[in-house]
């Protein structure tokens, strides 16, 4: 039986659209709109996936957009984490502006100022990189998931995955 | 059937937790010791949402922790995913693609689209209705994806074969 593809690729070039759309400043505005840029990764990395089969694989599958966007997710917080690094190094931008949109709100004066001076220093160097890791390593992976089960619906074959167990022949 | 309760229940409690962090924000930020929380999950939905305060609904003196269409689809999905059970007979006639998706999609991309080029002035009600029928819609195209796809990576092709012929999540 022919084997599938490896997923590893194909979930690395979603990851890296991922990484690149969270990651850049700029382009990162577009994860406002549902986390669009997210489900893009998932959903491109079922597309890259899709482009690997040929006519003798087995076919696409859920579990396979499943699998892309989870892995994807995964690369793509890596990749996010990396640039925003890079970016945070070089021109001192702020991941996500939380603390300025708090201040903006009016909700960062009710915080105690000792309280906000905490947050502030979290949220500074190193502390910086590794919340914004945790945060997308949780958030990635899940928008990834749904990027690829899209992904799945969009690009799947017509004809089933699995087909339905033949009937048991006449005794 | 075991897989597809499972998963079923991660989805719907991971978005009802994911809903109740959205309200939690502007409840905590309201509440005497609890609004450095607040301020904490607003920080966390930042990258995630532009959070602008004309564009969100408020709630406990305080706008949710993202705009009015983001909450709309979050929501919407929480409905769609509780209506899921009772209302997926529905569409049994065929597994939701392509097709589904642009009906769930279009209305909220049109509003999008002819805001941003200034064709038309959208309003929060218009934001809300258009992200809410994406949302609901959504759990139509995902739950069965998500319930066919883990049981895929979690059984053999064979044994899978005959529980997706029986149907999404009474499989």
């Amino acid at each position: 039986m022919p084997e599938k593809p490896g997923k590893l690729m194909p979930a690395l070039y979603g990851g890296v659209i991922m990484g690149v759309i969270s990651g850049i400043p700029i382009l990162s505005i577009v994860n406002c709109f549902c986390c669009a840029g997210i489900m893009l990764g998932g959903f491109m990395a079922v597309f890259f996936y899709k482009k690997e089969l040929n006519a003798s694989s087995p076919p696409l599958t859920n579990g396979d957009g499943l699998a892309l966007g989870a892995l994807a997710g995964l690369a793509g917080a890596v990749v996010t984490v990396i640039l925003s690094a890079a970016f945070h190094l070089l021109f001192g931008m702020a991941l996500g502006g939380g603390m300025q949109r708090l201040e903006d709100m009016g909700i960062g004066d009710r915080i105690p100022p000792e309280t906000m001076r905490m947050v502030q220093g979290m949220l500074r160097g190193p502390g910086l990189i590794g919340i914004t890791f945790v945060f997308h390593l949780v958030v990635d992976p899940l928008f990834g998931l749904l990027g690829g089960l899209i992904g799945y619906a969009v690009f799947k074959s017509k004809t089933p995955a699995f087909p339905p167990t033949p009937p048991m022949p006449p005794q | 059937m075991r897989f597809a309760r499972i998963t079923y229940a991660v989805i719907l409690s991971g978005t009802a937790a994911w809903c109740a962090l959205i309200v939690l924000a502007p409840a905590a930020s309201s509440s005497a010791g609890f609004v450095a929380f607040g301020g904490i999950l607003y920080a966390f939905f930042s990258p995630l949402c532009h959070q602008i305060d004309a564009r969100s609904f408020h709630l406990f003196g305080g706008p949710l922790a993202v705009c009015g269409r983001c909450s709309a689809i979050y929501f919407g999905f929480l409905c769609g995913t509780v209506a899921y059970p009772f209302a997926s007979s529905l569409i049994r006639g065929g597994r939701p693609g392509r097709m589904f998706l642009l009906v769930a999609v279009v209305p909220m991309l049109l509003d999008v689209v002819l805001e941003v080029t200034g064709i038309h002035e959208s309003s929060n009600a218009l934001h809300a209705v258009t992200g809410a029928w994406f949302g609901t819609l959504l759990p139509f195209l995902v739950i069965p994806g998500a319930v066919e796809g883990v049981s895929q990576l979690l059984t053999k092709p064979n044994s899978y074969s005959i529980q997706s012929e029986k149907g999404p999540i009474d499989a």
